[in-house]
């Protein structure tokens, strides 16, 4: 112990203390040691820390905030450090999440794709086409903001573990039998996948699709989004459900993390479920329309497609018409006015053109839809002009008249007062500048007709008529019709009134003929055939100069030609063998005999004569008279029948067997001369 | 709102579906349709004056070669399990399945539906099991769904043991 007094003090003091305060002390100086000593210190705290954590997350998230400036430096660092720890940790994150948002992207691309694709070349796709270009937006935009013709019906939050319907928003308008079913279902449907095909249990069930219907699920980690639509949903609605679904998450994780059963806190939702009941805009909404209004836009349009056809139908014949009436001359169309079906034309119209009615036949139109209003007046077209100077002229038919630029030329025979009527009218007539009558001829020349004094002519110059009077020699006559048609100007001859003065010549005689008269007796010579002696005798007797006839001195040649060929008939001699009643060697003879016939017979005809051919069958003197008598006959009648076969009428022939030889026999070639036929002519 | 998630459970033809038929449509059908996957009903519960929305996953009957699909039972509030009192070994199926909710999905309530009480002279599991199971700790019921007895009673036990949880 100590000797002061003071040290005394402080021991006692110190004595005190430890008596008064001794084990707090030790707690104290082993607290001192605790907190000094860092390896106690943080180990103490290493014991607090995580439920510290706990309670303060439970709180709220003010250590969350506390820390995220440490924990991203920590990153920082950590990165900076070594990158590869880092990037072996998110390996397992990074690549589903990759891999998520890629296919989603492709997914987005080929339904845009499919859609450009399938609208790109339709008539609608014209038109989108035309207002990108109007609009100078991306034509694919376009095609995108018309077609997605969609409707979300449904959306469901549901509870992922459970299955339960969280909350539920709809279209006022679509059937919905049970939402809480249909959640469950889809839970079940996507475990059902899940194990059955036992997928990678990153991968979830993603859409469920039944023809126009479709179903998108989102999955998050505490509930599931599922979107039901009705046709083609935009691409976008996919981004809106994960925006969707990543706000509850947040929101409500831990309502999610630790639901009971109990939806109340879900209600909340549904203002944030609507913005992904999107549909297509109403507007731009292509509403099928029902049948019966389609049938009758159609019918409208084809009526309305009806109307604008049969109006340029319409349109067309009415031009045609105009057409027709501007061509044809002596018309002037001033104006012309359409009312509806019917149209009117008013102009000016020559009185000599020609009905304008007439013409509307020629198109389809309706005679009562053509109104037509025309003034009377005078064309210059030559055709007219041509007809009123045939009006006014009154030209003869003798002369003939040519309009060209207004030269009116006239040529042909006139009388000099016709000549001076033209003169002064034609240059009144409109349309006639300059007028030519140098071919006009006011005479005709009548001196090649060579005409007799006792013949008078007469000439009507303006219809080129002559007629002839008096006495002339028939052969005169006879020249001046044939001379007529020569002489220029001369279109008609009359010589009714001409007496013929008689002439041999006019009986036309043959050469082998020769004629006289002497005191009214014609005498005739030489030779002629029957007509021509026939026709004399008839004709001569129209001549009053003629009171007889002698025609004992004229020969007919036909009788001489007759009678010559019967000669030669009688001449013709057929032999035939011994005892044969045939003969088929004298073939000549029998053709010669045949055309001598038939020569007979014909001028006998032309004579008027009645005629026979006897053909007479002899034979020698040898054999029974009987027998010689019957082949004679059967001989005659060889022959006959060969002229029957060769045409000859049987009435022309008789035959007959004679019953002695032709002459007496003194040798056989007598007896072969005697086996004969022979002809003999009765007339 | 409350609604929960209960599973039906048990062996082939036992009588779930008809259960369900029973309880939601009150229909009953003699002819055996099985079901595939699952079917789901809901049907609101009215406990003093609270009311509780079932909805009824119907699952597929259990046997050797079809597992239940654990899947089907995640999140389930309550089970359902039924047995088919004609058959016994669909109860032991039924106890078979009660392990595995228990271990997938935690211990949740559930309750035994020993089904087809209209052939009871038939029956082939006895009831000393039956009693067994019940001291156990085992909620049990013996039900018709063909003569609805004690079906209504076993979804309002189910409902009422769910509303003291929460
Ligand atoms: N007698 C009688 N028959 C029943 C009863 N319940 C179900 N059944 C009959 O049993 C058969 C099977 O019934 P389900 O309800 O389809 O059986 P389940 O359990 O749904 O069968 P799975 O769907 O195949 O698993 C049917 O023919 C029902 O008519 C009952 O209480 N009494
Ligand atoms: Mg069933």
């Amino acid at each position: 112990m100590s000797k002061n007094p003071s040290e005394d003090d402080t021991w006692a003091y110190n004595e005190l203390r430890q008596l008064l305060l001794g084990p707090e002390l030790k707690k104290l100086e082993e607290l001192t040691e605790r907190l000094e000593s860092p390896e106690k210190f943080s180990s103490d705290i290493g014991e607090v820390l995580p439920q510290a954590m706990l309670k303060s997350a439970q709180q709220g998230e003010k250590l969350t905030e506390a820390m995220v400036p440490t924990v991203e430096e920590i990153v920082r660092l950590s990165i900076k450090r070594d990158i590869n720890k880092f990037a072996n940790a998110l390996f397992p994150v990074i690549g589903p999440a990759i891999r998520k948002s890629i296919s989603e992207t492709m997914r987005q691309m080929l339904q845009s794709l499919n859609q450009v694709l399938e609208h790109g070349l339709s008539w609608q796709g014209l038109k989108w086409r035309i207002e990108s270009i109007r609009t100078g937006i991306p034509f694919a935009q376009i095609v995108m903001l018309n077609s997605l013709e969609y409707r979300v019906e449904q959306v469901f939050l549901i509870h992922r573990k459970t299955g339960i319907l969280l909350n539920h928003v709809k279209q006022e308008d679509s059937i919905n039998h049970n939402a809480d079913m249909v959640s469950s279902m889809l839970t079940a449907i996507g475990d059902f996948v899940g194990d059955s095909f036992d997928v990678d249990n990153r991968q979830e069930l993603d859409s469920i699709q039944v023809g126009d219907f479709s179903i998108l699920i989102e999955q998050g980690p505490g509930a599931i989004l599922a979107v039901a639509s009705r046709g083609n949903a935009p691409s976008s609605l996919r981004n809106i459900m994960l925006q969707t679904m990543e706000e509850i998450q947040t929101r409500l994780a831990t309502e999610l993390e630790n639901f009971k059963g109990d939806t109340q806190p879900f209600d909340s939702c549904s203002e944030q479920l609507l913005p992904c009941m999107l549909q297509s805009q109403p507007g731009k909404q292509q509403k099928k329309l029902p049948l019966k209004i389609k049938l009758i836009w159609i019918v409208v349009i084809i009526l309305f497609f009806y109307w604008i056809a049969s109006n340029i139908y319409l349109s067309i014949q009415q031009q045609d018409y105009i057409n027709l009436l501007q061509k044809e001359p002596g018309y002037i169309i001033t104006q012309l006015s359409n009312e509806g079906d019917s149209i009117s034309i008013k102009g000016l119209k020559d009185p000599l053109a020609r009905d304008p009615r007439k013409f509307i036949a020629l198109t389809t139109l309706n005679p009562e839809d053509v109104y037509l209003q025309f003034d009377p007046f005078q064309s210059l077209d030559e055709a007219f002009v041509k007809q009123r100077l045939v009006k006014m002229l009154n030209l003869p038919v003798n002369a003939s008249m040519h309009l060209q630029h207004g030269l009116l030329a006239i040529k042909g025979f006139a009388s000099e007062h016709k000549k001076n009527d033209i003169q002064l009218i034609a240059p009144l007539i409109a349309g006639i500048d300059n007028i030519d009558l140098s071919g006009l001829k006011s005479t005709i020349d009548l001196s090649p007709l060579n005409a007799p004094d006792s013949i008078e002519l007469s000439v009507d110059i303006n219809t080129g008529k002559l007629t002839s009077k008096g006495t002339a020699q028939s052969s005169w006559a006879k020249f001046a019709r044939e001379k007529i048609a020569s002489i220029e100007g001369l279109k008609s001859y009359d010589d009714s009134q001409v007496k013929g003065l008689f002439d041999i010549s006019v009986f036309n005689a043959p050469a082998s003929v020769s004629m006289t008269l002497k005191n009214k007796q014609l005498t005739i010579t030489g030779e002629a055939a029957t007509d021509w002696i026939n026709s004399i005798k008839t004709v001569s007797r129209n001549y009053d100069e003629i009171n007889e006839i002698d025609i004992s001195q004229l020969q007919n040649s036909d009788e001489r030609q007759l009678s010559a060929t019967i000669e030669s008939l009688q001449n013709e001699i057929i032999l035939f063998d011994a005892a044969l009643s045939f003969n088929y060697s004298a073939n000549e003879s029998f053709k010669r005999v045949a055309d001598l016939v038939r020569k007979i017979i014909d001028s006998a005809n032309k004579l008027s004569r009645p005629v026979k051919i006897l053909i007479k069958g002899h034979t020698d003197s040898t054999g029974q008279f009987k027998d010689n008598v019957y082949l004679s006959l059967e001989r005659a009648d060889y022959v006959a029948q060969y002229l029957f076969n060769s045409g000859i009428s049987p009435e022309y022939i008789a035959i007959k067997g004679m019953d002695a030889p032709v002459k007496k026999e003194t040798s056989l070639d007598e007896q072969r001369y005697n086996r004969r036929v022979t002809f003999n002519v009765q007339r | 709102m409350i609604k929960m998630k209960v599973c039906m459970l048990g062996a082939f033809a036992v009588g779930k579906t008809s259960l369900v038929q029973q309880y939601v449509n009150s229909i009953f059908n003699e002819k055996y349709q099985t079901t595939l996957g699952v079917k789901i009903d809901k049907k609101t519960v009215n406990i003093d004056n609270r009311s509780i929305e079932l909805i009824l996953w119907d699952l597929a009957g259990e046997d050797e070669f079809m597992e239940v699909r654990s899947s089907y039972l995640r999140g389930s509030a309550a089970v359902i399990l039924v047995a088919d009192g004609t058959r016994a070994e669909t109860l032991d199926i039924a106890i078979k399945l009660k392990n595995k909710v228990y271990s997938e999905v935690g211990e949740i309530p559930f309750i035994l539906l020993v089904n087809k009480m209209d052939l009871i002279e038939n029956w082939s599991i006895d009831q000393l099991t039956l009693k067994q199971l019940e001291k156990e700790g085992w909620n049990i019921l013996q039900t018709s769904a063909k003569d609805s007895d004690n079906v209504e009673a076993a979804y309002q036990t189910l409902a009422s043991q769910l509303m003291t949880e929460l």
